[in-house]
């Protein structure tokens, strides 16, 4: 959706924009230049008290930094019903999932009062991390924690736990990679943008084999490694008491174990093999180093990395209006935009 | 492969499930947004209406031509307002070993059987497996085998694993029959060393109820049939929305609500591509839906064979 010319603001200056963009999560922490590649992309928006500025179903196309105002973002459930995701204002994002895929609105925006920011478009962002640009895999990095944020909030408001650790089954030895399975990786989703350096990746990861049942990490647990599913499938549940909610099911070419290694906290999801599996694996170090770098691989799999989390997150958040449709109760409100 | 429509509640606008809407079963024959294939092997469905004739019988339709062009589909669906209703258009892979035939329309329905039922999903090396199910089905429900699809195969299966001589089953017999069924399938499978995907998207109605699984065997599994690069490693899809009534609001087919729950519709896919009053029935799972005391009940469960 771009937004008709009457709701646009005159443009600011560079330094506010800087400044607006400096504040919120997605883009703290972005170096100067970093942070004025960015502000080259943003356009300034300004949305009058019960405008929506974009619906649920819209294609996703911008990302909204609010700097002043508040909204309320709403997922519709069936039966005429809304489930109130969030109450947002000056320093949330809004949207920014949509810098990483372009599907439909998982939810949508309401100004609960007039509301002024910045908006990013997607095609913008496309072309800086198309360009190898320093500040796309800087943002790309980010947005990963922050969607990881957002899974544990939901998967907590599910009811997953913490606090008491359930101990994960003892895993038999990874082995190197079988050379027969790059030709495997290279059909699957998270390994398609590596290009020449699939074999690099291949090189430092290694092959897990799984029977059925096996627990990979236990919630509680920190996980020991990060696993992305080659042959069969890992679900990643919330388990509370006698029930289990699925959250993922990881199949070919999806990883499950983010919780807890990329936010550095105990998993409040547990990770078990729903299917018997052949697991590529890397080291957390590994993980850490790749999350962390700036050359072509690391890229390359910060991006895989952010794409699977933000499938993962859509995910999750379908279980989540599922069950509480289910309820029929009042939603309650989570702590997270949408 | 194949796309599948379910529904249970107040008297439904078929025209709109099967044409109105962008993503409607029949535009699904050729744009189905959950999969890139074409769904050209025919068209079946079966329909009961509480206030028709004999109402505990479906009406049933089938079609082994492209249903898009069948003048008289579209003209009988414009007068039914079916209270439960199985749908199915047939997808098979464009291939001249493929049967595309009246006898292998889905959904299924027999005689005096109790309940009809259609499938979306294709069972791997089902020629295969085939004749190890026979010792599982009764002799008088395998002589009306006609066809050469599997899921006709099933349908025997589920309905010899009904109780015998019980005229009228309950949810808990057909859903144990379905389970029932799904094991036996995994038994066979085990036996002829079958490991690749499968997966087994069932639906069953008599009219009162609908019963749904969401069911794969051995997911993520694929030894000599890999997915092309364009293809998914998906769970095979289905949807459900639950409401008050199927109808148009602010120029848009949704679940409206009301007082309380009375209509279910199960797809494959939703039939509208804003899916944001669409909910996923879990993988895994069987979805039981029935109508009591004026109100429509569902329930989900495991499918942990």
């Amino acid at each position: 959706m771009t937004l008709p010319p009457h709701l646009r603001e005159r443009h600011p200056a560079r330094a506010r924009i800087e400044a607006v963009l400096a504040a919120t999560p997605v883009f703290r922490g972005l170096d100067d230049a970093e942070l004025a590649e960015v502000a080259g992309l943003a356009e300034p928006f300004d949305l009058p008290a019960g405008e929506v500025l974009f619906r649920q179903g819209e294609r996703a196309e911008q990302l909204y930094v609010l700097e002043a105002g508040l909204m309320d973002v709403v997922a519709r459930l069936p039966g005429n019903r809304e489930m109130l995701l969030s109450r947002v204002g000056a320093g949330d994002v809004l949207g920014e999932l949509s810098l990483v895929v372009g599907g439909p609105r998982t939810a949508s925006a309401r100004a609960i009062e007039g509301t002024r920011g910045l908006l990013i478009s997607q095609e913008a962002f496309s072309r800086l991390r198309m360009g190898l640009r320093p500040a796309g895999a800087a943002v790309m990095r980010r947005l990963g924690r922050l969607v990881c944020a957002r899974l544990r909030s939901r998967a907590e408001a599910l009811g997953g736990r913490t606090a008491e650790a359930a101990e994960p089954d003892a895993l038999g030895d990874a082995r190197p990679l079988p050379p027969g399975d790059l030709d495997h990786l290279a059909r699957l989703d998270f390994f398609r943008g590596f290009g020449r350096r699939l074999p690099e990746l291949a090189s430092r990861g290694a092959r897990l084999d799984v029977e059925r049942g096996t627990v990979l990490v236990g919630a509680g647990q920190r996980p020991d490694r990060f696993v992305v599913t080659l042959r069969g499938a890992v679900e990643t549940t919330v388990e509370h008491g006698e029930t289990r909610q699925r959250i993922r099911l990881a199949g070919p070419g999806r990883a499950p174990t983010y919780l807890g290694l990329l936010d550095d906290a105990p998993s409040p999801v547990a990770c078990r093999a729903r299917e018997a599996a052949h697991l590529f694996t890397l080291s957390p170090a590994d993980f850490t180093e790749l999350i962390d770098g700036h050359d072509q691989l690391a890229r390359a799999f910060i991006d895989a990395v952010t794409e699977d989390l933000v499938g993962y997150l859509v995910q999750a958040e379908r279980r989540q209006a599922r069950i509480v449709a289910a309820q029929k109760a009042p939603p309650a409100r989570t702590s997270e935009s949408a | 492969m194949c796309r599948v429509l379910a529904y249970l509640g107040e008297p439904v606008d078929l025209e709109a499930l099967l044409y109105r809407t962008d993503c409607s079963l029949l535009h699904q024959v050729y744009e189905p947004q959950l999969m890139s294939f074409l769904n050209l092997a025919g068209f079946g469905m079966m329909a009961w209406d509480e206030r028709s004739v004999a109402p505990e019988l479906p009406f049933v339709y089938k079609t082994s031509q492209v249903p898009v062009f069948d003048r008289n589909l579209r003209s009988l669906s414009g007068k039914l307002r079916p209270t439960s209703l199985i749908a199915h258009i047939r997808g098979v892979t464009h291939s001249d070993r493929e049967v595309v035939a009246q006898t292998n329309l889905h959904p299924f329905h027999w005689g005096n059987a109790p309940v009809a039922l259609a499938q979306n999903g294709t069972l791997s090396a089902f020629g295969a497996m085939r004749y190890d199910l026979l010792p599982f089905i009764r002799p008088e429900v395998a002589r009306n085998i006609e066809g050469t699809t599997d899921t006709e195969w099933v349908y025997a299966l589920v309905l010899s694993q009904l109780p015998a001589g019980v005229a009228n089953p309950t949810l808990e017999h057909y859903e144990r029959a379905l389970v029932g069924a799904l094991e036996r399938i995994r038994e066979a499978r085990v036996r002829r060393g079958i490991a690749d995907c499968s997966g087994l998207n069932l639906v069953a109605s008599d009219g009162r109820c609908l019963i749904a699984t969401r069911f794969t065997f051995d997911y993520g599994w694929y030894k000599d049939d890999l997915p092309s690069p364009a293809q998914r490693f998906d769970f095979v899809s289905l949807w459900f929305t639950v409401g008050g009534a199927y109808c148009k609001v602010d120029d848009e087919w949704v679940m409206a609500g009301g007082d309380r729950d009375s209509s279910l519709l199960i797809s494959s896919e939703p039939l509208t591509a804003d899916a944001s009053t669409w909910l996923e029935v879990p993988e895994y799972s069987m979805l039981t839906a029935w109508t009591e005391d004026g109100g429509l009940r569902v329930r989900t469960q495991d499918l942990d064979l």
